[in-house]
């Protein structure tokens, strides 16, 4: 069975509320405004990830130089 | 200082988004609560706002930062450059019988000389160990246009489920 997207929309002059199932225009731009949010969100989240490797990477070779965790702490 | 409450509604049935049309262009500024929770199958979903039935992306500009799961993300973040993403609400995987609670500022929203600027602080719970989130966020439409209308959607590929609610407040 199809799903049949509604939206509720309300008239704040007329104090009417409607429940309308989407057009078809209006599910593609949701398919689209979903898709783009998805691949920022995507994006993102690879550039957090490659910031905490490097943020990692670069206490680790704090720690190799022999500063203890306290002092790494301090730096941040 | 007293808001009018101008709408209330309350999601009878799931839907994909819940707008505000006709908004009155007599108030100074507009505030908004939200208590919305998302149906896609993850612990959080993601709360998009659009003015005017705006849903270009690109005229849409903001910066938050956010506490999440025990972790304070301190730093000014944007999805790249441009997003209507306000912040977090629970998904169906998050805890049960939660909403998140959102509160949204609009001053000057009825000219139309200027950018709109809204101001968003949400917190949503997202599971029990040990999810939080926690977001403040400013988003600027790119738009002199007067905001007359404002929709909320559920931009996690979901809907807003049964019982989301929305309040909107004018201050005159």
């Amino acid at each position: 069975m199809t799903e049949t997207l509604m939206k509720t929309v309300i008239d704040c002059e007329t104090g009417i509320e409607s429940v309308i199932p989407l057009t078809q225009e209006e599910i593609q731009q949701l398919e689209i405004d979903r898709a783009d949010f998805e691949s920022r969100k995507a994006a993102y989240e690879e550039a957090a990830a490659a910031k905490a490797a490097a943020k990692a990477s670069a206490e680790a070779k704090l720690a190799a130089l022999g500063l203890t965790p306290e002092e790494i702490a301090a730096l941040r | 200082m007293a808001y009018d409450l101008i709408k209330k509604t309350t999601a009878s049935t799931t839907s994909s988004s819940l707008s505000f049309t006709n908004i009155p262009q007599t108030y100074k500024d507009l505030k908004i609560f939200v208590s919305a929770r998302g149906d896609a199958g993850t612990t959080r979903n993601a709360l998009a706002i659009a003015f005017n039935s705006d849903t270009n992306t690109a005229n849409y500009k903001g910066y938050e930062w956010y506490y999440e799961d025990g972790t304070f993300s301190g730093e000014f973040n944007n999805l790249t450059t441009a997003s209507r993403n306000l912040g977090a609400m629970p998904g169906s995987t998050g805890d049960a019988n939660q909403f998140s609670a959102t509160e949204i500022i609009i001053p000057n929203y009825a000219n139309s000389t200027n950018y709109k600027v809204a101001y968003t602080s949400i917190a949503s719970p997202r599971n029990s160990s040990p999810g939080y989130s926690y977001w403040d966020r400013g988003t600027t439409w790119l738009s002199n246009s007067a905001i007359n209308s404002i929709t909320f959607t559920n931009n996690s590929s979901g809907n807003l489920v049964t019982n989301s609610t929305i309040w909107l407040y004018g201050l005159k």
